[in-house]
């Protein structure tokens, strides 16, 4: 599971928006908009991070188990690939 | 999660910014240099040691990460020429890889093959190109040179190449005897145009004077009615989005006590002139708000020019007002009167004017 080249997540109050970058602006022409959570999983996944790893954290964060944050991390993964945003 | 529009997703961010005081976007104004010698520009500078003094890529590129690190997402890039500044594709890459949507704002004539490779890989947001004539001899009566041909065949190079074009038409009193042929000639692109209509008073550096070449009420009213009728959707009397978001979130004093500087201008906006001065806005007067960037940094400079901004009231002569309710004291609308608190009898009368032409045609669509 990985995000795609060529995207930044930008944070500002209010917002977390995901913006192409380079030449990627020429293929994505829509700008995407995720909550605290999907923001956070996109984050750890730019950054390399494993799905349990990530799971670990939203666990420690949110009190939930670890499967049941794996269960969000791939629903968030697939929406992630349905927006072109990311690759298995 | 949602992968929303542009259009859609640039209203909610603009309500955002505008609760947060985010300045997500900005104009970069990185030369007064032009190859061009319009006679009604307020910014183009003859004097050729100003190159020397221009700030150089390295200088502008911190100058945006700077406001990259405050959240701005879109970047204006406009001159005097922007295409003639020395680093300008620099500047621009080191933008849009950083994800900053680009707009850039020219007069054409160095929209070459050149620059169309870079944009083709790398396209602006939008391409904001100039119209100055419909021939050489309307060109050269605004601008000083016969640039048509080169222009026009840059402007269709850049639309076969599928450019986000945007074309802008500012008329003077140098364009008049041309103005419905320009208009038609705008509109035969078939892409969005704009009529600037509001004259900035040019900087007093220049030695040019609005009153040379600023147009009566009247004959801008007759120009916006020519526009509404050859461009389609030109919306030349329509409040823009930053007017309206305005209008809805921010009265806190009710529409018929207004007072305040109702634009996203020093709330989400800010510009940086050719010499580090940022202002609420592009062609704002220094003179009333303004702070250097190059002395300061752009997050003091930014907060300064928010407050000051904020705090700014329009004269207390708006609030007695018919036209009150509709109207935006703007600064940069009202010139030299703005920099005593005042405002330009002109321009009240024209705003009056176009308030009505908008009632009357929304009673007409209403019936």
């Amino acid at each position: 599971m990985k995000i795609k080249e060529g995207f930044i997540l930008r944070r500002i109050p209010g917002m977390n928006v995901v913006m192409p970058t380079g030449e990627n602006i020429r293929r994505f022409r829509n700008t995407v908009t995720l909550n605290n959570t999907a923001a956070l999983i996109f984050e750890k996944l730019q950054q390399g991070e494993s799905v349990q790893a990530i799971a670990e954290d939203l666990s420690a964060r949110y009190g939930i188990s670890t499967n049941e944050a794996t269960e969000d991390i791939n629903s968030i993964f697939e929406d992630f690939l349905e927006m072109g945003l990311a690759e298995k | 999660m949602r992968n929303i529009s542009h259009k859609a997703f640039e209203r909610k961010f603009l309500e955002n910014a505008m609760k947060h005081a985010i300045p997500v976007n900005a104009a970069f104004e990185l030369t007064p240099v032009c190859n061009l010698d319009c006679k009604m520009c307020y910014v183009h500078l003859q004097d050729p040691s100003i190159k020397n003094r221009l700030l150089n890529g390295d200088q502008w590129i911190s100058i945006m990460d700077q406001a990259f690190d405050l959240g701005m997402f879109s970047a204006l890039l406009t001159g005097g020429e922007a295409l003639t500044h020395p680093d300008f594709f620099r500047i621009y890459r080191h933008l849009t890889n950083r994800g900053i949507c680009v707009t850039l704002k020219s007069n054409g004539i160095l929209l070459n093959n050149d620059a169309l490779e870079v944009f083709r890989k790398v396209p602006p947001t939008t391409l904001d190109v100039s119209v100055y004539g419909c021939d050489d001899e309307s060109c050269r009566a605004v601008t000083g040179r016969g640039i048509f041909e080169t222009v026009d065949r840059n402007l269709r190079a850049a639309l076969d190449a599928d450019m986000p074009l945007r074309l802008m038409i500012t008329p003077s009193v140098h364009m008049l005897p041309w103005i419905e042929r320009i208009l038609r000639y705008a509109a035969s692109f078939g892409v969005e145009t704009r009529v600037n209509v509001y004259l900035a008073e040019p900087y007093s550096n220049t030695g040019r004077k609005k009153e040379d070449f600023g147009l009566t009420t009247e004959q801008i009213l007759e120009i916006l009615r020519m526009a509404e009728e050859i461009i389609p959707d030109a919306g030349t009397l329509e409040m823009d989005e930053e007017e309206v978001i305005a209008t809805e979130k921010f009265s806190p004093e009710g529409v018929g006590e207004k007072g305040f500087l109702r634009c996203a201008a020093g709330r989400t906006r800010f510009s940086v002139s050719w010499e580090g001065i940022m202002t609420p806005c592009l062609q704002f007067p220094k003179e009333i708000i303004s702070e250097s960037v190059l002395a300061s940094g752009v997050a003091p400079a930014w907060k300064n020019i928010h407050e000051k901004t904020v705090a700014l009231r329009a004269p207390a002569k708006c609030a007695g007002c018919d036209a009150n309710d509709e109207c935006f004291w703007c600064p940069v609308k009202h010139g030299h009167a703005a920099l005593s608190g005042r405002c330009d009898s002109r321009t009240c009368e024209l705003e009056k004017r176009r308030i009505m032409a908008r009632m009357d045609r929304k009673e007409e669509q209403d019936k």
